[in-house]
């Protein structure tokens, strides 16, 4: 009889589809990861870098987590505890029932799938969407997301057709990009009329309470930013202590991920919408879930903590990559997974999935932050081999062959019989009909047997025949020691920690190397244009405004929405030039935003190693601006042009903790974007489908 | 922590002791022939003490850290000393390199003893990289493909010394496409999982028959169980060979009689 991770896997071996969709899958996303490490300018120190954040997170958790929620408060956020799927089912459903919601939409969350939270909204009459393009076909499907970051990875173009043809409209398309255009218009009247917004968690960051969320797709910010309710679920272990970590985290985790250099949007939320500003919740809650982590702390699998959901374990996993997500039978499939889920739901319930892995070590060498996977999985099994959560067979024979490895006559022995039996039955036996671990080994290789004469054999008689004495033992070392001597070595035996390495990690010391970027505006340009960013360097202000009406008269029959605050007059300009225009003066108009063809703001910050605009929200700068109108024209300030992205740290955190505070950091790279149908890269998913920079020059405004 | 590989310049150990492995011993006899064969021509005088039975992976790595202990105790002290000690197989060269000093948490002597014999630790293809003079000339007609071995590659983060070592000896040798991709054995895996090892294995055997190789070599006598007894499943023309036998040559000690070169 098979086993069920076994029979899962017979499925999936069996469907020639999968496995294809699996193998391009899983090795395209392989390689862009590998591809995308090459532009950081010391890549493995980068790597434990950010490992070393995770890991010192975890020194001191407690004092993180209480710096957390003390600045979640101050910044407005209703903090809610819940210690397992049901508390936090409670929270979440209380919320909407006060405020008499009927439709929430989602953004992906893994901690709302590890709590089957959809099902629970269900059953209290609150429909909810999920708009990841992934986790929409799979809500479609009516299916379980099987990658961290692809959720319908194992899904091919011919199957995603099928299913609109069913489910959306028997008329759909079969191409991505009108397959993507589909989604799109049917979620962006959810996104219109929910009246809650879900979300998970990618960083929560303690000193400033922001909640920090990674997508390319965009829907993340129209969850949180168009209904009046913003819930966040997390898992606590997602804190960072500070925002310049948590930038260095976003500096490995698309890389891992996605093999971008950074995600479309990185979106940094602290608290409500403030005094002034034009959109945002009115409402913020973070559920911090505990479900079955906490016990976990301080033990043997707490470094499965560190893991920042990219999925780059699971690409690069032989066994993934063969049978999919889908045959770990758990929200988290995959190597990390099979720590997770066992952690999560109680090691009892672990099932095979410890043992479901060669132990090739693939996983700790894609992680970005190093997790020693395969020591956790060897920790599992001991778990279960001290719970006797083993078969008696497997107990028996590995106990024997313990005994006979330290008798090595008797292990001489065994083999001698072995290969005995191996010349006597050898050619007779048929893989068929052999019995137990024999008959599994056979079904695809041929069975192995012993020597006749085992290479100790024929060295006695080697050593016979040169007349050599029989090796003796060299006398051990002596063990004579002051007390000094072992306090010393107790000390270094303290040092040593961790136990045992399974790779080599340097250590990181100083400040991180930087690729020197002589002419930032220069690489902001080139960077921009590979995110798919339309760039214009205006030599003057008439050549800014030209440029500018020029765009503009594309959507002649649309509004324009601009933002206040620019350094030039473009709103004036577009009137004089018989445009509507939206200002944020006017408060929420979203029906209005959602016509607009153009969406004009300005930047704080650009980026130029990535090709990021960076837009605090505020008064007379709302977050829609960028978001809801089909392209957006950033005018981008050469003076506000930094080289790296580990420059904004402290800017950033100005941003968010100075003056009025901006209740959302919106850092932008390129237009929205998924790939989430059959790996086909769509622009304009739920965000802009263009965005423009007109670089100004020096000096202006 | 005490530093682990021996100096590369300077004279050759004189003793070195071969930790055979139970596969090697029982199963690939050949394997330590040949490997016996590359020590003495490096210069070495070779041991290969009474007693030594297996280094206790299977045990660890199935969550049995127990027995992998008892296991490995009594073999210790035949491994005291200052002889560099030489395995030809990855996973049980890392077994006993990373895993061994962690077996004593409680036991700071113990725990010294296995940091000694630990510290002294080499795979075959690290010893023979830095004290085996070059190869004059290649012996291995044909083309050739390596195999890393998990353990080799990524638990001891050993990637060239085998291919150096290799271009050496081969005629001609290739990447085989996937070459770092696991094989599927993993021990307990591959009769626990074996629809799933099998096709990772076909994988493998794909990529080196795709590659039209005549010389499949491995570092590790646990994917040469796999790996042989999918290639003599399939009856495939590709040979498989332990890099030792490779670099040894045909006509060597421990070339395989059925291998044709």
């Amino acid at each position: 009889m098979k086993s069920p991770f076994n029979r899962r896997a017979g499925l999936a071996l069996a469907d020639p589809q999968l496995r294809q969709a699996l193998r391009t899958g899983t090795g395209r996303m392989g390689e862009m990861r590998l591809k995308a490490f090459e532009s950081a300018a010391a890549p493995l120190a980068l790597r434990a870098r950010a490992r070393e954040i995770r890991r010192r997170t975890f020194d001191d958790l407690g004092r993180h987590l209480e710096t957390l929620l003390a600045s979640l408060r101050r910044a407005g956020v209703e903090v809610h505890a819940a210690p397992d799927a049901g508390a936090a089912h409670r929270v979440i459903l209380d919320i909407a029932r006060r405020r008499g919601a009927t439709l929430a939409v989602k953004s992906k969350s893994m901690a709302s799938e590890e709590i089957h939270l959809n099902a629970a909204l269900e059953r209290a009459g609150v429909r909810p969407v999920e708009t990841d393009l992934g986790e929409w076909i799979l809500q479609l499907a009516e299916e379980t997301p099987s990658h961290l970051v692809a959720p319908a990875l194992h899904k091919t173009l011919e199957q995603v057709v099928d299913l609109f043809r069913r489910k959306v409209d028997p008329g759909a398309p079969s191409d991505p990009e009108a397959l993507t255009a589909l989604a799109r218009k049917a979620l962006r009247r959810e996104f219109l009329a929910a009246g809650i917004g879900i979300s998970g968690v990618n960083f929560a960051i303690a000193e400033t309470g922001t909640l920090c969320l990674v997508t390319n797709e965009g829907n993340g910010r129209l969850v949180t930013a168009l209904p009046k309710v913003h819930i966040a679920l997390m898992g606590f272990e997602k804190v960072v202590p500070t925002v310049e970590e948590a930038l260095t985290l976003l500096a490995v985790l698309p890389r891992s991920a996605t093999g971008q250099k950074l995600t479309t949007y990185f979106t940094m939320l602290t608290g409500p919408r403030r005094p002034g500003e034009a959109d945002g919740p009115d409402e913020v809650h973070l559920v911090l879930l505990d479900n079955g982590r906490s016990r976990h702390l301080g033990g043997p699998f707490q470094e499965a903590f560190h893991c920042i959901r990219c999925g780059a374990c699971q690409n690069a996993c032989p066994v993934f990559q063969t049978v999919g997500g889908h045959t770990y039978d758990s929200v988290y499939g995959g190597p990390i997974g099979s720590i997770l889920s066992p952690m999560f739901r109680g090691l009892e319930a672990s099932g095979e999935l410890a043992a479901a892995s060669s132990l090739c070590g693939a996983c700790q060498e894609a992680c970005p932050v190093l997790v020693d996977i395969p020591r956790m999985l060897i920790e599992m099994r001991g778990a279960r081999v001290a719970q006797r959560n083993i078969s008696r067979t497997e107990r028996l024979l590995f106990r024997a062959a313990a005994w006979a490895m330290r008798r090595p006559a008797a292990w001489a022995l065994s083999f001698r019989g072995l290969s005995l039996l191996g010349r006597v039955l050898g050619p007779r036996l048929k893989a068929g009909w052999l019995p137990g671990a024999a008959g599994a080994w056979a079904r695809g290789r041929e069975l192995p047997f012993p020597a006749r004469r085992s290479f100790r054999d024929r060295w006695r008689e080697r050593q016979r025949g040169a007349g050599k004495a029989l090796s003796a033992v060299p006398p051990a070392a002596s063990q004579e020691r002051t007390p000094e001597g072992m306090l010393d070595h107790i000390r270094r035996q303290a040092a040593l920690g961790e136990g045992l390495a399974h790779g080599h990690v340097p250590s990181p010391s100083g400040a991180l190397p930087e690729v020197e970027i002589p002419d930032p505006a220069e690489r902001f340009r080139r960077e921009f244009e590979a995110v798919g960013g339309g760039f214009f360097r205006a030599a003057s202000i008439e050549e800014a405004k030209a440029r500018l009406l020029e765009l503009a008269s594309r959507w002649k029959d649309r509004p324009v929405a601009v933002s206040g605050g620019l350094p030039l007059p473009a709103a004036g300009w577009l009137r004089e030039a018989g445009h509507e225009v939206l200002e944020s003066a006017e408060g929420d108009d979203r029906g209005r935003l959602d016509a607009a063809g153009l969406g004009v703001t300005g930047c704080a910050w650009a980026v130029a190693e990535t090709g990021t605009l960076v837009l605090p929200s505020g008064a007379g700068r709302p977050r829609l601006h960028s978001l809801l109108p089909e392209a957006h024209l950033a005018l981008v300030r050469e003076e506000d042009i930094v080289p790296h992205l580990s420059a904004l740290g402290p800017r950033i955190q100005g941003a968010i903790v100075g003056g009025a505070g901006a209740s959302c950091v919106s850092l932008i790279t390129g237009p929205s974007r998924s790939a989430d149908i059959a790996l086909t890269l769509i622009r304009g998913v739920h965000g802009p489908r263009e965005v423009y920079a007109i670089l100004l020059p020096r000096g202006v405004a | 922590m005490r530093d682990s590989a021996p100096p590369s310049s300077g004279p050759a150990p004189r003793r070195v002791i071969l930790f055979a492995t139970c596969l090697v011993d029982h199963f690939f006899p050949e394997v330590g022939e040949a490997a016996v064969h590359l020590l003495e021509r490096s210069g070495a005088e070779v041991d290969f003490p009474e007693g030594l039975t297996c280094c206790g992976l299977p045990h660890f790595n199935n969550g049995f850290r127990e027995e992998a202990r008892k296991v490995l105790e009594p073999q210790l002290r035949l491994l005291e000393g200052d002889a560099p000690i030489v395995v030809p197989s990855g996973s049980c060269g890392w077994m006993l390199k990373c895993v061994l000093p962690t077996l004593f948490p409680d036991d700071p002597w113990k725990r010294e003893r296995a940091e000694a014999v630990s510290s002294r630790v080499l795979e075959l293809s690290q010893y023979l990289g830095r004290h085996a003079p070059a190869a004059q000339n290649p012996v291995l007609p044909g083309k050739t493909v390596y195999h890393d071995s998990c353990h080799l590659l990524r638990g001891l983060g050993e990637r060239e010394a085998p291919r150096r070592l290799l271009d050496q000896a081969a005629g001609r040798r290739e990447e085989l496409p996937g070459c770092d991709r696991c094989c599927g054995f993993g021990g307990s895996f591959a009769v626990k999982f074996p629809e799933v090892s099998c096709a990772m294995l076909e994988q493998k055997l794909d990529a080196a028959e795709g590659a039209e190789a005549d010389w499949l070599v491995a570092a590790d006598a646990g994917c040469m169980l796999q790996i042989g007894g999918g290639l003599a499943r399939r009856g495939s023309r590709v040979r498989l060979l332990h890099l030792a036998q490779a670099l040894a040559g045909p006509g060597a000690p421990g070339w395989p009689e059925e291998a044709k070169a």
